[in-house]
């Protein structure tokens, strides 16, 4: 279908990995300021597997899913660098034309607030065969109907179709949001935090549903979220990003079990621990460094507890710690460092 | 835009307070620059007008004068009776700005009055002030002023009420629609939880904090009842001659439109400058009062 | 929709008496009466008052109003007090004139308008964002009487390429449907402008960006019909606009319309005349509205909502 010139061959046994990022640096140019929102990262995907990315507010999971699909708003949006590949196509390169033909077909979004991310004056049945009719090629009948089947597969009846979203719950909304996403079979899906918007009942089974669907239909997927509740129920692999970078990088089992970064153990402390009520919360103290002034050495120097001298002096250190697990903090330069768990040890202080 | 930039914006604007945020804006706005150079310069001839050219200077016939082109002598030309347009128009300046400005302060002290009220106390007061205003919105404007003028009498004070009348319905709009916004926020609850009066919250809380659309409303309200009242004078409605209000300037020069055109050009130019002086004015504090409409 | 639609003209009626009473009596208190101009230096004492007694001025203005409200409610509007033809003769002579006119000046303004108002939205910030800000706002600033003079001196006097006035054949059109077209454009493009940049922020634009769409089709098919409604408002304010307000611009051009029959009638206190004018533009101005009302339930599935559960217009304007 589309011509193999735009391919990027170069990339490592590219049929398998559906998503590889490298050193990906978006900052926000505005008037009097830049933001530095993602400042190199670099994650790989393989078809059908789950990477969650997680971080505070303003950590630049949005802005790094945004560049994904190469839709930075521009301006203010520049991406300095780095390369992106989706299913081959070297993302950065590509012609808009070109972009135009790989989003909603190989590479999907489902946004954070399906209030205002559903067009208010198009019937949901007509949004979601627009994406059908751009990309398969169909008439306008067999995109609607295709829409109609789309509906039913996350639950909405099909002859709910032909209604507006303002006729629409939250929770439904997201669905056809969700309908929208899958309707041309992406190779990947990004989810911006799908489900932070919707009641805590309708979450479950919005989270179910992906699940399901991502098993049926072999996507891969990029879970965006602050909430470690979905990671763990959700996610293979994980990026734990701070300040636009990512800080620990591993399967969910190396990220929840064998935790090594001071950041991704004060997420776990600021959870409340069911078992264990009377156990204290440990909230991170401070708060996120301003992104249009980031310091040079180590961002999360000023909030760690184990701070040394060492960390105020460069970026952090890489630690490839297995084949799988890596983290990003000068403290294990001194390969005798260890962080405290609280967790599963009962309080700590 | 998309909501990372939003925060990132307004965490931006949240480093400066919110009035030197409005003014820094305004500031680098060139267009309000413009629109404010223009005022003062409009200001500055108006005043030399009312303290160095009479009104006998300005209505003195001289007839061996009459319809001359521009010159040296006279930058404008004379006009049919010989007068110097130059003089006439620099002295007209004084009535555009009166109505413009008085116009407006009657229809905003108006609107604000019924338009607070219906929008705070709502119900069936609410629904009364605004058939009123409704009322009054479906005469067409240049009628209800042709009407108001006519009744009355030409005169400036007259031309004055009927511009500012005609711009009420608008007002109370506004105003109401500001103050529902702002009296379903939380600081108004606060206010009525400390027991604050009514009026209280209307001026403490209330009209401040929806100001900035009314704000916009006025500047660009001035323009155009200034065009309002120069075309009810271009009409015959306006100020009785030989006052040289600029609309009844091109209204006579109109007789004369192919042997002295000039006549038509200095006065309408006049009004369009000071038009947009303000309007342009409006435009730049509605970009600085509203910092989500630029970038 | 039935059920809106009749709501809203039910209120003309209570809008028109409303009108009607203020402008007539306004009118009658205005100083000076029809009869000033038949009253000649021959005339006794005893001519003029018979004739006051034909105009019943010896009874009180709400005696003439009845009477004339009277009539109206008969459908006859009376007739001129000057020169005797009917006001709804006058009246339907002369509105085919201001129709034509503002037709045209509501098409080529709107035509105009729209692409300007989504350039310079897609444009913000930028040099051609700010020329065009810069025309808009100096045809708005305008007065459409001195354009109209100009277009005049310039087209019809120095290179005689338009008629100076009138109403005969096509090229008499031109400079009138010019002058207010201009104005029509410049308050159509601004509110397109703006109302575009608000839609140009919205989330369901990504969410389209993200489907794939191609960006053509993101401004026409998902930014525009959202960013109708204002336009579609301007759009009508400026006609209703118009139809009320081509008394300037009817002046210019000697146009034979209803604005310059009003102006005449206000100017020589012919009461009747006046009154027929004013309530008829009324009906016209409301119906304007209305119609623009009825159209932003067909771009809008939100608003048909409202309408069809009988929701009241301001709080669908709110």
């Amino acid at each position: 279908m589309m011509g193999s010139e735009i391919k990027d061959k170069a990339a490592p046994g590219y049929k398998d990995l559906v998503l590889e990022v490298k050193d990906l640096v978006v900052h926000y140019v505005l008037q009097e300021e830049t933001v530095e929102a993602v400042n190199g990262i670099s994650l790989s995907l393989e078809k059908g597997k789950t990477i969650g990315l997680v971080g505070e507010t303003g950590a630049g999971k949005t802005t790094a899913a945004l560049a994904i699909m190469n839709l930075v708003p521009d301006p203010p949006g520049v991406i300095k660098g780095g390369t992106i590949n989706v299913c081959g196509y070297n993302m950065l390169k590509l012609s808009s034309r070109q972009l135009e033909k790989i989003r909603g077909k190989e590479v999907s979004m489902i946004f954070q607030d399906p209030m205002t991310s559903l067009n208010p004056v198009i019937t949901v049945g007509d949004q979601i065969a627009e994406s059908v009719m751009l990309h398969e090629k169909l008439s306008y009948s067999q995109a609607f109907r295709r829409a109609r089947e789309m509906l039913e597969m996350v639950g909405i009846p099909g002859d709910r179709a032909t209604e507006y979203p303002h006729q629409f719950s939250g929770g439904m909304k997201q669905r056809v949001g969700i309908a929208i996403a899958l309707a041309c079979n992406p190779k990947l899906l990004l989810a911006d935090e799908p489900t932070t918007a919707l009641d805590v009942t309708i979450q479950a089974q919005v989270l179910d549903m992906i699940d399901e669907l991502k098993r049926e239909l072999g996507t891969a997927l990029v879970m965006i979220t602050h909430d470690l509740g979905v990671v763990a129920k959700t996610c293979d692999l994980v990026a734990v990003m701070y300040a636009g970078r990512i800080v620990e990088y591993g399967t969910l089992e190396d990220v929840f079990d064998r935790t090594m970064h001071p950041y991704t153990e004060g997420l776990f402390n600021s959870l409340p621990d069911i078992r264990n009520r009377k156990n204290q919360l440990q909230p991170i103290p401070g708060l996120m460094p301003d992104p249009t002034n980031l310091p040079r050495d180590c961002s999360f120097a000023p909030r760690c507890r184990y701070v040394s001298d060492a960390c105020r002096e460069a970026q952090p250190t890489k630690h490839q710690v297995s084949d799988t697990h890596i983290v990003y903090c000068s403290a294990y330069d001194d390969s005798n460092f260890q962080i405290e768990r609280a967790r599963g040890r009962g309080g700590n202080g | 835009m998309t909501t990372a930039t939003n925060t990132l914006v307004s965490r931006k604007y949240a480093k400066r307070s919110n009035a030197a945020e409005v003014w820094h804006r305004l500031k680098s706005n060139k267009g309000a620059i413009a629109g404010f150079t223009i005022i003062v310069i409009i200001l500055s001839i108006t005043l030399y007008s009312i303290l160095f050219i009479s009104f006998e200077e300005v209505t003195a016939i001289n007839v061996q004068n009459r319809l001359q082109p521009p010159s040296l002598k006279h930058p404008f030309g004379t006009d049919d009776m010989g007068r110097d347009l130059f003089l006439r128009t620099l002295y007209g300046s004084r009535y555009s700005l009166l109505i413009g400005l008085g116009g407006v302060s009657i229809s905003l002290i108006v609107g604000l009055i019924l338009g607070s009220i219906a929008g705070y106390f709502g119900g069936l007061v609410d629904d009364l002030i605004m058939r009123f205003s409704d009322f009054l919105a479906s005469i067409p404007t240049l009628l209800l002023g042709m009407v108001i003028v006519t009744v009355l009498g030409q005169s400036l004070p007259n031309l004055i009420l009927a511009v500012g009348v005609t711009a009420i319905p608008e007002f109370i709009r506004i105003t109401r629609s500001s103050v529902l916004v702002v009296r379903n926020q939380e600081f108004v609850e606060a206010a009525t939880a400390i027991g604050m009066s009514h009026l209280g919250i209307i001026f403490t809380q209330v009209i401040p904090n929806g100001l900035s659309p009314i704000i916009v409303t006025v500047t660009s309200r001035i323009g155009a009842g200034i065009i309002e009242a120069a075309s009810l004078s271009f009409l015959g409605f306006g100020i009785p001659v030989p006052h040289p209000e600029w609309g009844l300037l091109v209204s006579e020069g109109r007789n004369y439109m192919r042997i002295a055109p000039h006549l038509t050009y200095f006065p309408g130019l006049f009004i369009m400058v000071t038009v947009f002086a303000f309007n342009i004015l409006g435009d730049g504090l509605r970009d600085a009062l509203d910092p989500k409409l630029k970038k | 929709m039935l059920r809106y639609i009749i709501r809203r003209l039910l209120w003309l009626i209570p809008v028109l008496i409303c009108v009607s009473l203020t402008i007539y009596i306004l009118m009658d208190l205005a100083p000076g009466t029809v009869i000033d101009a038949l009253i000649t230096e021959q005339m006794t004492p005893e001519d003029i008052e018979k004739l006051r007694q034909e105009y019943d001025l010896d009874k009180p203005v709400i005696y003439r109003y009845a009477k004339y409200m009277w009539g109206l409610l008969h459908g006859d509007l009376g007739r001129s007090q000057v020169t005797g033809i009917s006001v709804w003769e006058s009246f339907v002579s002369r509105f085919p004139a201001t129709l034509k006119l503002s037709l045209v000046s509501v098409v080529i303004g709107t035509v105009l308008a729209i692409p300007i108002g989504i350039f310079a939205a897609r444009k913000a910030g930028t040099i051609w964002d700010n020329l065009t800000t810069g025309f808009t706002l100096i045809g708005q600033s305008m007065p459409s009487f001195w354009l109209g003079l100009l277009l005049l001196i310039i087209f019809a006097y120095k290179i005689q390429l338009f008629p100076a006035g009138g109403y005969q054949g096509p090229s008499s059109y031109v400079l009138p449907a010019i002058t207010s077209a201009l104005m029509m454009t410049a308050l159509t493009a601004r509110q397109t402008r703006s109302s575009m940049l608000e839609v140009l922020r919205a989330d369901y634009l990504r969410t389209a960006r993200a489907k794939g769409v191609p960006e053509r089709l993101v401004i026409r098919r998902h930014a525009l019909k959202n960013a109708w409604i204002p336009i579609l408002t301007t759009i009508g304010m400026g006609m209703s606009r118009f139809l009320a307000g081509s008394a300037v611009i009817e002046t210019v051009f000697s146009w034979p319309g209803i604005g310059r029959l009003t102006v005449e009638a206000v100017s020589q206190r012919d009461v009747t005349l006046a009154c027929g004018c004013v309530i008829l533009t009324c009906i016209l101005y409301v119906i304007v509205l209305l119609v623009v009302d009825l159209l932003y339930a067909f771009v809008d599935p939100r608003i048909k909502a409202k309408y069809a559960s009988g929701g009241r217009r301001r709080k669908v304007a709110a």
